[in-house]
């Protein structure tokens, strides 16, 4: 394979690359913003924001990624809104995410044990320093290798919006592989790239892991916990 | 950094009353310090339900600045849920009760504040876990009190250095002991500067070896001329430092007197047959 070959390769594969990893950052960032929110409602004391929370969360659920792609993309404009093909995939993808987020985190929320509410609560603290200073970081630590597995499905689910025409790595490689007729080096250049990027999220969750280890408390992605013990 | 000044919030062995005050004149003491100042304390007709279970029946119940009252009773008697009522981590249903001279109500908009001098103690600690024992004692000066940084932590070590482990300041409380958990968290109530403590069964879930160091330090607490509310069954503690026993049963305060007379010649039935449930073992 000589250099021009390996340009013609390359670049459309480094472009639709880029495009990936903003589907992936774009969504990741407003899904853990949504699904903060959705969880918040889910467990608030009002009854119309915890039942619509759940309305959502089930819906988003209940039915395929793909589906949500397609009703955006192909669906509203029925409606009258038409929506770029990058922006209805972002907001599938956050859509998406949000709903499964927002359970994460209420399972981290609920696994605080009552007592820390109480000793925050007698210490004067407010909602809000409770949830952000007590709270959110013990679950956050409780959650934290679930968030990991989400943050690799996002990675790979990007390739998803493919199918509504957004330009990113999997349909760059589409486009790659018609016009080569080379699909299986291209598909093959298109799964190391994958699994490249999952290397590195993968690699960014075990450090930050073991930044917010506690001793005798939370022991991050170390190899000395309870169940190596003897 | 290990500042040596003292905590300034009336603590100092100079500006309450001595512990020879203490030994002597406390029966009649009690009388006359409550003729003397209104009460910081006052509970009038107070009670709670659990759905159609009465907790609390009728309460009334005054503690004048610098008291210790020794609540004490059977399980379920409602003596935790009393002092949960005084920083609000429960709610009443009927009578009233007032803190620091505020009523609290549902109306509090500003019950941070009144929680701010409040302290409480817990049977099980509950420091938290994902903040050094430091951490701990400036988190609520800095947010609630907003207390500088630089402050904060020179206040915490001279708490931490009063229960006598200040050398702990950097530890997690996953790393330290029951008897030290419990003795960081007095510091860090003691950190808000609050006007009265509550202790909710403070050593009832200690290793028996470190129920001491922990009754040492509320008994320095209580030297200091602090306002304490303390549920307890430890006896030789309340007959040390209480000025008055309050012995609850089925929501109902049976028996209010003196640790002497309590102990030695309970007035109600009740009360004999639950000392002598504690000693029977």
């Amino acid at each position: 394979m000589d250099l021009v070959t390996l340009k013609m390769y390359l670049v459309p594969l480094a472009e639709g690359s880029m495009w990936t990893l903003a589907l992936f950052f774009a969504s990741a960032f407003l899904a853990v913003a949504l699904g903060l929110l959705v969880c918040l409602c889910r467990l608030s004391g009002a009854a119309l924001p915890r039942k619509l929370a759940k309305l959502y969360i089930e819906i988003i659920r209940g039915t395929p990624l793909l589906l949500q792609l397609f009703f955006i993309y192909y669906g509203l404009p029925e409606l009258g809104i038409v929506i770029d093909g990058f922006v209805a995939g972002v907001m599938g993808l956050t859509l998406n995410l949000g709903a499964y987020l927002a359970e994460l985190f209420r399972s981290g929320i609920q696994s605080v044990d009552s007592g820390q509410y109480e000793a925050a609560r007698a210490l004067g603290l407010s909602r809000t320093q409770r949830l952000k200073n007590v709270v959110l970081p013990q679950a956050l630590r409780t959650i934290f290798p679930a968030l990991g597995n989400y943050a690799l499905v996002l990675v790979k689910e990007t390739s998803l919006v493919a199918v509504i025409s957004v330009y990113e790595l999997m349909r760059a490689g589409e486009m790659l592989a018609g016009a080569t007729f080379q699909a299986l080096t291209v598909y093959t250049l298109v799964g190391v790239i994958y699994f490249a990027m999952c290397s590195v999220v993968s690699w960014v969750f075990r450090r930050s892991e073991n930044k917010l280890t506690v001793p005798g408390y939370w022991s991050g992605s170390g190899e000395n916990n309870d169940l190596t013990k003897a | 950094m290990i500042p040596t000044s003292s905590p300034e919030a009336g603590l100092q062995p100079a500006s309450t009353p001595t512990s020879t005050a203490f030994a002597t004149s406390r029966g009649a003491a009690l009388q006359a310090d409550a003729a003397a100042s209104p009460p910081i304390i006052s509970m009038r007709e107070v009670s709670k339900w659990y759905g159609d279970f009465r907790v609390l029946d009728g309460l009334a119940l005054d503690v004048h600045a610098g008291e210790k009252v020794i609540l004490c009773g059977p399980s379920g008697s409602g003596k935790s849920t009393t002092i949960r009522l005084l920083n609000r981590l429960e709610q009443h249903q009927k009578g009233t009760v007032t803190v620091c001279g505020i009523e609290l109500t549902d109306d509090n908009r500003n019950i941070e504040a009144i929680r701010a001098d409040v302290g409480m103690v817990f049977q099980h600690f509950n420091l938290f876990p994902h903040l050094t024992v430091l951490e701990n004692c400036v988190l609520a000066p800095m947010l609630v009190k907003k207390v500088p940084r630089a402050e904060a932590e020179a206040r915490a070590m001279a708490y931490l250095d009063r229960v006598k482990i200040p050398q702990l300041a950097g530890q997690y409380p996953g790393q330290i002991s029951g008897g030290q958990k419990q003795r960081v968290a007095i510091a860090r109530a003691l950190c808000m500067q609050p006007k009265v403590m509550l202790f909710d069964e403070p050593t009832s879930a200690l290793d028996p070896e470190m129920v001491k160091e922990v009754l040492d330090t509320m008994v320095s607490l209580a030297r200091d001329g602090m306002t304490m509310i303390c549920v307890t069954h430890e006896m030789g503690f309340a007959r040390d430092v209480g000025d008055r026993v309050v012995f609850m049963d089925e929501g109902r305060i049976v028996e209010t007197d003196t640790p002497q007379h309590f102990f030695s010649a309970p007035k109600t039935e009740r009360a004999r047959s639950f000392l002598g449930q504690l000693i029977s073992h």
